[in-house]
């Protein structure tokens, strides 16, 4: 007899929370800031950026300036029943050239926070 | 004990069905949100001494920018929209309103720009509940709608990355969650 009820209320649960999903994905790869930090400006070329970070996925070309971007996303999605809230991050690093393909600057600040899991679409 | 035997066996098939099923119970009201990045405030950016400020020393504050271009005429559209643009006119906040917006003084500029993206939506399905009446055939009547916006943050600097001018764009009101698709 008391089979009846527990599966009840697991077919209960089953159903509330069959409307229930949390998806996390990312898009490219993240630049670790110890590459970051062994590319010196005036010195490293941009060959050797290319051989430590990899290709970046777009350059621009701004004044004179080559611009390697590299970026990387980070998506956490949440959906309880009928509230569905999709939050997604950025992580970019710029690293720029002068004529000569030797890096001027890098631009790569301090790391954003990791988006929240979150399913509450109301408030900030 | 044949009807305890009997009931049993209706609970798991009610358990085993809702299992099964559940994934396709979708809900007859939904309130969706997409958000990209995080705000920046015009109290984040005080920091900002135009002239002296670096781009890195921005990005330290407030993280990387999530985009570089030229600022031509091409790319640099928005941030001269913006500049001659006011809150009561299009919901645009702009520092140094007053300072000289002519084209040549920041064309060929590098702009780096800050987004923060928000889209809302709401969907009710006032045909959802008819799906207990007709089993085979449950109509979808949907009424919805919502917004999406973008905050912007543009940083102009010179060829040597230092901060020129800066400027805000608000449009983050315009994401709401509409329900009445009609009218204006």
């Amino acid at each position: 007899m008391r089979l009846f009820p527990a599966l009840l209320f697991i077919a209960a649960v089953s159903v509330i929370t069959g409307g229930c999903a949390f998806v996390r994905g990312t898009y490219g790869e993240e630049v670790k800031p110890l590459d970051i930090s062994s590319i010196k400006k005036g010195i490293t070329t941009r060959a050797e950026v290319a051989t430590l970070l990899g290709a970046p996925e777009r350059i621009v070309e701004v004044n004179g300036h080559e611009i390697f971007h590299y970026f990387h996303y980070d998506m956490k999605s949440g959906l309880l029943l009928i509230f569905s809230r999709t939050n997604l991050m950025s992580e970019d690093v710029f690293v720029f050239f002068d004529g000569n393909g030797i890096v001027q600057d890098i631009v790569a600040g301090k790391k954003k926070p990791v988006p929240k899991m979150q399913f509450w679409p109301f408030g900030d | 004990m044949d009807r305890i035997r009997v009931s049993s066996q209706i609970s798991l098939l009610v358990l085993c069905l809702s299992m099964v099923l559940s994934g396709c119970m979708r809900g007859p009201i939904m309130w969706q949100r997409v958000t990209v990045n995080q705000p920046i405030t015009p109290d984040q950016i005080t920091f900002i001494q135009e002239g002296k400020t670096s781009l890195s020393e921005v990005a330290n504050e407030l993280g990387t920018p999530d985009e570089i271009v030229i600022d031509s005429d091409e790319s640099g559209r928005l941030l001269l929209k913006e500049l001659r643009s006011t809150r009561s006119v299009r919901g645009g906040v702009v520092r140094n309103q007053d300072r000289p917006t002519i084209r040549n003084q920041i064309k060929k500029r590098l702009v780096a720009r800050y987004h923060f993206s928000d889209s809302k939506y709401l969907r009710i399905d006032f045909g959802w509940g008819l799906r207990f009446v007709i089993p085979f055939y449950s109509p979808e009547m949907l009424l919805g709608g919502g917004g999406s916006a973008t905050d912007v943050f543009e940083v102009a600097c010179d060829s040597q990355l230092v901060v020129q001018e800066t400027s805000f764009a608000f449009r983050q009101s315009f994401s709401q969650f509409k329900l009445w698709p009609f009218g204006d």
